[in-house]
């Protein structure tokens, strides 16, 4: 059953990855305008967890459901779940040969316009737009005649998924280690451009190896991810006990 | 050696018209030689090396006849397309404005474009020292090259004046229209851009889209001394038809050469690329795009020949095959003995849509000197699913996505300068894919 009032309501979720159980029964709710960020070691199942949302081939859903508005997303395409209002900001986005930025970015801003019923941007306000979002994150070199995140560096190709947060202007936005391979310059560009979009309403959640990015970005519930299950929840607070005391610790006080 | 059924077939063709092929355009001994050879060549078929991959099956159920032995009865209409000189049947050559002339002279006289058989009556030395003198080098090769020279007796001569650069890119369209099934069609076109001469052209062959024809192009093009040469095509023949189009260019000092092909499907079409790198300095850039779906079948057959040192060549082709369509190239590099400080490069990538859909590429490298930088490259693949997946994650449906990455996959080699001109061949483009994803 979902959780009345939650945005994502996740239940019992079980995900296997190439043969492999990956989440073991993870549960987890958003409220509409709460920022969960969940944390956990290297092979977790954190990634697992956002490409499962997201609905790639290959993470089978084993058991347990996933609620996004009350609709099962396991029902639901990968374009559909995006369009429905969640957007994904993935660890490795891909380069994407002879695809410009303009091109790319026009038509998924345009996709999602359509979805909901508005019309098209023309060619100068969707210009003006995107100079203007790019901008504000450092990116308006990358804007013209370049092919989607090819030959950009990590940090670009990082921030680039937060321009296409910016235009498309989801309601439930999952970022898979935003952070990772940043420094501390970019990390505040990054919570900026969250904290931004931060209306009340819109809900984040924020999967982390390390509690840094969560100075910046503070969140209403943290969440440690270990084997495929969330083993403790808490409010700010826990990230730092973790920074602390390490995960080897807090899981062995949590196992015991 | 297996006996193509053509062979004989076209060898009585040969007996019942060439006279009368002969009086249509004189050619002396050179129509009874390619006779010959044909004859022992035979029609080619798929035991010869560079034949393995040509899958003309059913071209053999035809009982081809020629087209274009009776003259000046019929009608013909202007095509659609806007066109500074437009070529029907392999026969009539119509003006800009759909007027039949014999000659048509552009750009101020700089561009004098005419029938074969004016250009063989009006400048027999200059016709007689460019005719023939790289396909008779071919002639020898397959029977499909002495099989063009036997049976024409139409084409188009293009001829660049020396030192005049061109203002604007020209086009001609190549027409085929009301002519019956089974008809066979050869044609030969000749390119002659003069010495510092700068010209590029916009080519549009096409025939009515449910017809059965056997259409034998053959294009020998000649670059004098610094010579610069653009010649951008787009190939579009019916999904019924037959295609043999041979391309056949020799390149003197300095000059440089800039090919482009779109071809949209053909039920089997070759291509046959043979560029002669002849003397110091040239520079030759070939590039071709294929998409076949259905039960279409095109090839690109290249052969560059860097003769003589200080050369560079690059070919870039790219394939698309859906459905049970199939695709191949055959890249063959040969830089012989003297050719040093050659530079070739080569590659070939494809994408296969459907599992029951294959394209075969082989590159040929075969090289005698040794102070050459040469390098290939040949896949054959699906589209990248992580790709279509971040796609599709950001709200894009599947079958837009593909077409997306196909889109952009495709125009890559689209090599064509005018804006407007690249924008007409992608968007005949995107139809084909439409075709392919549906």
């Amino acid at each position: 059953m979902e959780n009345q009032g939650s945005l994502l309501s996740i239940r019992d979720l079980h995900v296997r990855v190439e043969d492999k159980d990956i989440l073991r029964g993870l549960s987890l709710d958003i409220r509409p305008g709460e920022v969960h960020a969940i944390m956990g070691p290297n092979g977790s199942g954190k990634s697992t967890l956002s490409l499962a949302i997201a609905g790639k081939e290959g993470y089978e859903v084993q058991g347990g459901q996933m609620y996004y508005k009350g609709k099962d997303l396991s029902e639901m395409d990968p374009e559909e779940r995006a369009l429905e209002g969640i957007f994904i900001s993935f660890q490795h986005p891909v380069e994407i040969p002879g695809v410009t930025m303009m091109n790319f970015l026009r038509t998924i801003l345009n996709k999602h316009r359509e979805y909901r019923g508005e019309e098209p941007l023309s060619g100068r306000e969707f210009l003006q737009r995107v100079r203007e979002v790019a901008t504000t994150l450092g990116l308006d070199h990358l804007i013209r005649n370049r092919f989607v995140n090819e030959g950009f560096s990590g940090g670009e190709k990082k921030k680039n998924e937060l321009l296409q947060m910016i235009l498309l202007e989801p309601e439930m936005v999952i970022l898979d280690e935003i952070d990772s391979g940043l420094d501390i310059d970019a990390i505040k560009t990054v919570a900026k451009a969250v904290n931004g979009m931060r209306d009340g309403k819109r809900s984040f959640l924020l999967i982390t190896h390390y509690q840094r990015l969560l100075n910046f970005i503070e969140p209403d519930v943290v969440h440690i991810l270990v084997d495929g299950k969330i083993v403790k929840s808490g409010d700010k607070r826990l990230a730092e006990e973790l920074e602390a005391r390490g995960y080897d610790q807090l899981v062995a006080s949590v196992q015991q | 050696m297996k006996e193509h059924k053509l062979t004989s077939h076209f060898l009585q063709l040969w007996e019942q018209y060439a006279q009368q092929l002969e009086e249509q355009l004189p050619l002396g001994t050179l129509r009874q030689t390619a006779m010959e050879r044909f004859r022992q060549q035979g029609f080619p078929h798929k035991k010869l090396e560079k034949w393995r991959f040509s899958n003309w099956m059913g071209i053999d159920n035809h009982e081809w006849t020629l087209n274009g032995l009776d003259t000046g009865t019929s009608t013909y209409q202007k095509p659609g397309h806007p066109a500074d000189a437009y070529f029907i049947n392999g026969e009539i050559l119509l003006d800009g404005e759909g007027q039949s002339r014999e000659m048509v002279q552009l750009e101020g006289g700089a561009v004098r474009i005419a029938t074969l058989s004016y250009a063989r009556a009006h400048w027999p030395e200059k016709f007689f020292t460019h005719f023939n003198h790289l396909n008779g080098q071919k002639e020898s090769l397959y029977g499909i090259f002495p099989l063009n020279t036997m049976f024409v007796a139409r084409g188009l001569w293009i001829e660049v004046a020396e030192e005049v650069e061109l203002s604007r890119p020209l086009t001609i369209v190549y027409d085929v229209q009301a002519v019956p099934d089974g008809r066979f069609l050869p044609m030969r076109s000749l390119w002659i851009a003069g010495r510092g001469s700068k010209a590029e052209f916009l080519l549009y062959e096409r025939n009515e889209p449910t017809k059965h024809h056997f259409i034998h192009h053959v294009h020998e093009i000649y670059m004098a001394e610094n010579a610069e040469v653009q010649r951008a095509t787009l190939q579009k023949y019916s999904g019924k038809s037959f295609i043999f189009s041979a391309e056949l260019s020799a390149q003197l000092a300095e000059s440089q050469y800039r090919r482009h092909t779109s071809t949209i499907g053909s039920a089997a079409l070759r291509n046959e690329l043979h560029a002669l790198l002849q003397e110091p300095g040239v520079h030759t850039n070939l590039s071709g795009l294929y998409l076949v779906g259905s039960t279409e079948k095109v090839e690109n057959q290249v052969f560059v020949d860097h003769a003589v040192p200080d050369c560079e060549s690059f070919e870039n082709f790219v394939g698309i095959a859906g459905g049970t369509g199939r695709g191949a190239f055959t890249g063959h590099i040969l830089v012989r003995k003297d050719a040093q400080k050659t530079q070739a490069y080569q590659s070939s990538r494809n994408v296969v849509l459907d599992d029951s859909a294959w394209i075969r590429t082989l590159p040929f490298l075969e090289i005698y000197a040794d102070d050459v930088k040469c390098s290939h490259g040949a896949t054959v693949g699906k589209l990248d699913e992580d790709i279509m997946f971040y796609l599709r994650s950001r709200g894009v449906p599947d079958r837009e996505a593909r077409k997306m990455l196909l889109t952009a996959f495709a125009a890559e080699t689209v090599e064509v300068d005018a804006e407007e001109v690249r924008n007409e061949f992608i968007a005949e483009i995107q139809r084909k894919l439409d075709e392919l994803l549906c």
